[in-house]
């Protein structure tokens, strides 16, 4: 029965870890950039949730899709105007940069909201499912449920639609898609739109059940590298691999070792796929 | 060598000031050094080889806990425990470096990241799980009370002296050369018959002993560590953006970054932390995306554009 709790808590938390992870993943995977701002905008997410939550009473699950729009919103203009000076530049370019902008970010959220930690309860969500011994918190199940759906969702829109086709394009080769007639700066802007957009939602979620504050993003970025590494760098659908595989080393390290340990489990598990498997478990992500 | 004269007489004239100057620019210079010693230590690596190591904590930490131990278990003097934690962490960089140095790219950026929060995530819970006092988990190590800032002026001083002749001899020797055919084209420099892995690792090592004896050196001079902050991001990023800033690759880059951001901290920061902070990504992404050379970069570029007008500055073959 621990042994089943265990895996039902991996499961969940490795959907919300490859919510975290796709917009990363797919950003990188089409522009090329490295994205170190990531938990900032996951922390941007969170905080839409939480305010609206508080000052107009909106129901979370209904501010998942506001959150969603204003970081869309947000990632279309960070890409047309700053970014886009760094797609095809030395990696370190599109690091440094984005680390910048994630100093402004956090410092603005520390002047505006100050340094407090907050908590969003959502009353309907309080209660757990029973599946005979197994809990599982519903504020927990709608968050990794959700983030599963936004994962199945970017890869549908991927592998079907006009707009992915165009993506598939550039991230292959931005310049044969151009001669083919893609407008790949109008990729370029709504890939990483899409991608700070999916980012935002993620945040939302996690909002349900963790602490809201300021200085929450890093933790996130290294969460979203380890899913993105582990699962194959760019390769959308290994993100939901790494989730899981982060998710179910946690939630065994929490079960039969120390709650303590997780974290260092789980940073040493991407450390050690890093150098065997460099692709990530599946081996389709993009080693160079 | 011609061009020791003058970072000779620097050196030589910094090694005076104490003597005439006040406590509180002894302070601020000693500050300046160590920060200096950091980022022109990390751009041994990033600067003249490419691997952009995101985990140099791992050496900063490792140097400053050993040296802890060292100081309050084992009573040794602070010297001869800064020496064992530069062999310490050349032989950990070494052992470390064999694998990680292999990963190319955004990849071994993720793994020493990965791999420094591993070890501050390890540090922390080591004595609760193991049961040993080892780290202080979240409480840290005190250190006894140590001598006057004069003295790890001078420490320090001599660290950063060192770093700046690494990067000198870097600049001018075989060795360096080979490191810079690897930052311009790894497959190319391999199949010239540069044993890559080699060269990196040793750049690697010498970076890591040098950022050990900062992290020892720092230690005992605030008279406190704890795994949290000296395996912490924040001293990783400052490094990474004062070497960036000044200009990755040179030789006196580094420590021009630093001094610039610590003056400016030390100006600003008090008052208005969170405005500082704001303008200093700002200004990072600023310098990332319209020079991405940096300061001393730009100031190379010219000379070397009035020196051979017919070939445009070329730019860096993109590593991913």
């Amino acid at each position: 029965m621990v042994f089943l709790q265990a895996v039902a808590n991996g499961v969940l938390l490795g959907g919300v870890y490859a919510a975290a992870g796709v917009g990363l993943s797919l950003i990188f995977g089409v522009t090329g950039i490295v994205n170190a701002a990531h938990g900032e905008l996951m922390m941007l997410g969170a905080f839409t949730t939480y305010w609206l939550a508080r000052s107009h009473g909106v129901d979370p699950l209904l501010s998942l899709p506001v959150a969603f729009l204003l970081l869309f919103a947000f990632g279309y203009g960070l890409q047309r105007f700053v970014l886009n000076r760094s797609v095809g530049a030395p990696l370190l370019v599109s690091l440094l940069a984005t680390f910048g902008l994630s100093l402004v970010l956090v410092n603005a959220a520390l002047r505006l909201w100050s340094a407090d930690y907050r908590v969003l309860s959502v009353p309907y969500l309080d209660r757990s499912l029973h599946l005979g011994e197994v809990v599982l918190p519903y504020t927990r199940l709608v968050a990794g449920g959700l983030g599963l759906l936004m994962v199945a969702g970017l890869s549908a829109l991927l592998a079907r639609t006009p707009l992915g086709r165009a993506m598939r394009a550039t991230a292959q080769d931005w310049e044969m898609a151009q001669l083919a007639g893609i407008d790949t700066r109008r990729v370029f802007a709504l890939t990483v739109a899409l991608g700070v957009g999916v980012t935002g939602a993620a945040g939302s979620l996690v909002a349900y059940f963790t602490n809201i504050h300021p200085y929450m993003g890093l933790t996130y970025t290294l969460f979203a590298f380890a899913v993105v590494v582990l699962g194959g760098m760019g390769y959308i659908p290994g993100v939901l691999y790494g989730g899981l595989a982060i998710g179910l080393a946690q939630a065994f390290t929490e079960t039969y070792l120390e709650a303590g340990l997780s974290l260092m489990v789980a940073f040493l598990l991407l450390y050690v796929t890093l150098s065997l498997r460099p692709a990530g478990i599946t081996g389709r992500g993009r080693v160079e | 060598m011609r061009r020791l004269g003058l970072p000779a007489a620097l050196v030589a004239g910094l090694a005076l000031l104490p003597l005439v100057a006040g406590p509180y620019l002894v302070r601020l210079l000693a500050v300046i050094f160590m920060w200096g010693a950091l980022a022109s230590a990390w751009n041994l690596l990033a600067g003249y080889a490419g691997p952009v190591d995101l985990g140099p904590v791992v050496h900063y930490g490792l140097g400053g806990f050993t040296v802890a131990v060292l100081l309050t278990r084992a009573h040794w003097p602070f010297l001869p425990a800064l020496a064992a934690a530069g062999v310490l962490a050349a032989l950990v960089a070494y052992v470390v470096g064999t694998p990680t140095l292999r990963l190319r790219g955004a990849y071994f950026a993720v793994g020493t990241l990965a791999l420094a929060e591993a070890l501050r995530e390890g540090a922390l819970s080591f004595d609760r799980v193991t049961g040993l006092t080892l780290t202080g988990g979240s409480h840290g190590i005190t250190f006894p009370l140590g001598p006057g800032t004069t003295y790890f002026y001078y420490v320090l001083l001599a660290i950063l002296a060192l770093a700046l002749a690494a990067s000198l001899w870097l600049e001018g020797s075989r060795f360096g050369y080979g490191l810079r055919a690897i930052r311009e084209n790894e497959v190319a420099a391999a199949a010239s018959g540069i044993d890559v892995l080699a060269l990196k690792r040793w750049a690697y090592c010498l970076s890591a002993v040098l950022i050990a004896w900062v992290g020892g050196t720092a230690g005992y001079w605030l008279t406190y560590i704890n795994a949290n902050e000296a395996f912490g991001p924040t001293i990783t990023f400052q490094m990474v953006v004062m070497a960036i800033l000044g200009g990755l690759g040179t030789p006196f880059g580094p420590l021009l970054g630093a001094a610039v951001l610590v003056v400016l901290a030390e100006v600003l920061g008090t008052r208005l932390l969170y405005a500082y902070l704001i303008i200093i990504g700002l200004v990072i992404m600023a310098v990332s995306l319209v020079f991405p050379q940096g300061v001393v970069g730009l100031a190379r570029l010219r000379l070397r554009r009035r020196a051979r007008p017919a070939v445009p500055a070329e730019r860096r073959v993109a590593e991913s």
